[in-house]
């Protein structure tokens, strides 16, 4: 029972007190180029989650196992217990993400290809996208056992996921408000990103 | 077909091959940073100044004004055994460490006689991460604050990362722990809320209301360990 | 022809405010002018070698797996340059480490180095990455000037303005992003380019 509602103050922190694109300003990228549209946001989003959800538990196992001080024991010859392979990590990680992103693009390939070509780009962009990669880094930097990284994961995603979708569905209503040459498009959504991070400051009291 | 995978794995190889050697050369260099990096949040702790100092002299201060003691949890000082004999244990919930040698626990600890302190290691859970850090104690009544420093953690920014930062450190000097015989400890309230003539609080950090939090009770926790020290000493 | 390639990015194809490229480390690490500088060097550094580097293979790096090849090289650089600073910044180390590490994804350093170093030669790829790095530099190190000045009231560690007057937001993740609008609108009414 304990665990279950560490789990879920995890959650709460990462989705709200502190969501990782409008408090630690990962993903703005894909965030400030699809958030125009509400359906690829909202895909983005799903992506997100997915890719997330599952690329932490698995650099988490490969962070365990592989890389850290002493992480080689488990193979048994007690000369490779001393080796630390620590500075492969970043190395490591992103080549995990990539595999997995191209293995989500085959699966929504295959299962939905409507949402593929409303993604076109974005997808092999997650790759690259901040968030994936500095979940994974957050999970190694703050310590987390294996269940704490699945939830981490989930919860990182779902808050990229409302910030993107929030964010394309003021700027759509936006298309019929005169916004200043100079603002429009980055500058003004900028400004409105400032608002909504401010807005979920607000969480930031919340004793959990 | 082949050409791909030739390729990559040689690009691989000769980047993998690269950064291990990069690494090795620079290991003894990072080490030595972190030990030293501990040594000056422990003079830091006591009131030496550090900003002053170079390296050498930092671990010449150290040396001149800092000994190691270790303590058994009732109290006692144990002679032989030194801290780098301690194996350290981290509760991964609440971030507290245990130290053991030979499966018994034991409390290291530092004591300063030139600057008057008793240094303890402290460690719990900010909002992310685990803080460590140090906490200085005056010797002559075990009760008035000396300094705390905070030495690793990977709290945000701007936010829970404020505990490094100086304004908030020194709030706690020349704060009080105990009131008559009982632990008190320092009370952190939110931020502007502290009454600054209270001796058993100080302010905490604006937005950071959990890593405050964290700050108060993993202090009271570590130093409900040292307290059996503290009463036969007093 | 030379002069254009560095020159552009520094204020016509500013990669932050023209390119919106690498917006992620512009708002997180100008707190402070001292981290806007470091991050500078090492974006730079990075930019700049992984352009040399990738055009120099280009060649010869097989056109499906050429984003996995930028991944590599980037990642090997980027270790490099965060395990150099734990060795010889050991303080600013702490303060960056995982935004160091997050220049992997930095979109300027692959959007680079798939846009230009894949197709040009290296003198001319090395002069785009320090140009690239440097315009990023220009905007993170004005972003930090305004965070730090209207947040802390100092300047590298400097004070000018006394606590008093200081607006806890600017340290905040909203005062970022707002300077940062702010910032943009000035910038792109001064070059007449409207967004559509």
């Amino acid at each position: 029972m304990d665990l279950f509602v560490h789990y879920i103050s995890l959650a709460t922190k990462s989705i709200f007190i502190e969501n990782i694109l409008l408090a630690y300003f990962l993903g703005m990228c894909s965030f400030l180029a699809i958030s125009k549209n509400v359906e690829a946001s909202k895909g983005i989003g799903k992506a997100v989650i997915f890719v997330n959800a599952l690329t932490v538990p698995l650099n988490w196992v490969i962070n365990t196992y592989l890389l850290k001080e002493g992480a080689l024991s488990w193979i048994g010859i007690s000369a490779l217990a001393y080796i630390n392979l620590e500075f492969l990590r970043i190395l490591c990680f992103i080549a995990t993400i990539a595999a997995l992103v191209q293995f989500v693009e085959m699966f929504i390939d295959k299962f939905s290809p409507t949402l593929y070509n409303s993604l076109g780009i974005f997808l092999p962009l997650i790759t690259v996208n901040c968030s994936i990669l500095g979940a994974s880094i957050f999970m190694n930097e703050r310590g987390y056992t294996f269940g704490e990284s699945i939830v981490f994961g989930l919860s990182a995603g779902v808050g990229f996921y409302l910030a993107i979708v929030t964010m394309a569905a003021i700027r759509f209503k936006l298309t019929y408000s005169n916004v200043p040459d100079g603002l429009k498009g980055l500058g003004i959504t900028m400004i409105l990103t400032g608002l909504l991070s401010m807005a979920y400051l607000a969480f930031s009291g919340i004793q959990l | 077909m082949k050409n791909k995978y030739v390729f990559i794995l040689t690009l691989t190889f000769v980047c993998s091959t690269l950064l291990a050697l990069f690494s090795e050369g620079l290991k003894s260099k990072t080490l030595f940073n972190k030990e030293l990096d501990k040594k000056k949040n422990i003079l830091e702790c006591v009131g030496i100044d550090i900003d002053a100092l170079s390296n050498v002299e930092i671990i010449n201060s150290f040396s001149v004004n800092i000994e190691e003691i270790t303590l058994d949890i009732s109290g006692n000082v144990i002679d032989n055994i030194t801290h780098d004999k301690l194996k350290i244990s981290n509760d991964n919930i609440t971030g507290e460490s245990k130290y053991y040698y030979l499966n018994v626990e034991y409390l290291p600890a530092y004591i300063s006689a030139n600057m008057n302190a008793l240094i303890i290691p402290i460690s719990g859970k900010g909002l992310w991460s685990t803080l460590y850090g140090y906490f200085a104690i005056d010797l002559t009544n075990y009760s008035t604050v000396k300094g705390i420093t905070f030495y690793q953690h990977a709290e945000t920014p701007g936010l829970g990362a404020e505990i490094t930062k100086n304004w908030f450190k020194s709030s706690f000097i020349g704060k009080e722990l105990y009131l008559k015989n009982e632990l008190k400890s320092i009370k952190i309230t939110k931020a502007g809320k502290a009454n600054q003539s209270d001796l058993y609080e100080v302010d905490g950090i604006s937005g950071a209301t959990i890593t405050s939090r964290g700050v108060e009770i993993l202090l009271k926790r570590d130093l409900l360990k040292y307290q059996v020290y503290f009463r036969k000493n007093k | 022809m030379n002069k254009k390639i560095f020159l552009d990015p520094l204020i016509d194809n500013n990669p932050v405010s023209r390119q919106v490229l690498g917006i992620c480390s512009a708002l997180a690490v100008t707190v402070k002018l001292e981290q806007a500088i470091v991050m500078t060097l090492a974006l730079t550094f990075v930019v700049t070698m992984s352009n040399v580097i990738i055009s120099m293979l280009r060649k010869y790096i097989p056109s499906s797996i050429r984003i996995i090849v930028q991944l590599t090289v980037i990642s090997t650089l980027v270790t490099l340059i965060d395990r150099t600073l734990m060795a010889y910044m050991y303080d600013v180390s702490k303060e960056l480490s995982v935004f160091i590490a997050l220049i992997v994804t930095n979109c300027i350093v692959m959007g680079r180095a798939d846009a230009f170093a894949m197709q040009n030669k290296v003198k001319d790829s090395f002069l785009d990455g320090l140009g690239n790095g440097l315009g990023y530099g220009s905007m993170l190190i004005l972003v930090a000037f305004f965070r730090e000045l209207l947040g802390f009231g100092t300047l590298f560690d400097f004070r000018i303005i006394s606590p008093q007057y200081n607006n806890g937001l600017m340290l905040l993740a909203p005062g970022a992003f707002i300077i940062l609008g702010l910032i943009i609108w000035v910038q792109r009414s001064y070059t007449s380019y409207v967004e559509e």
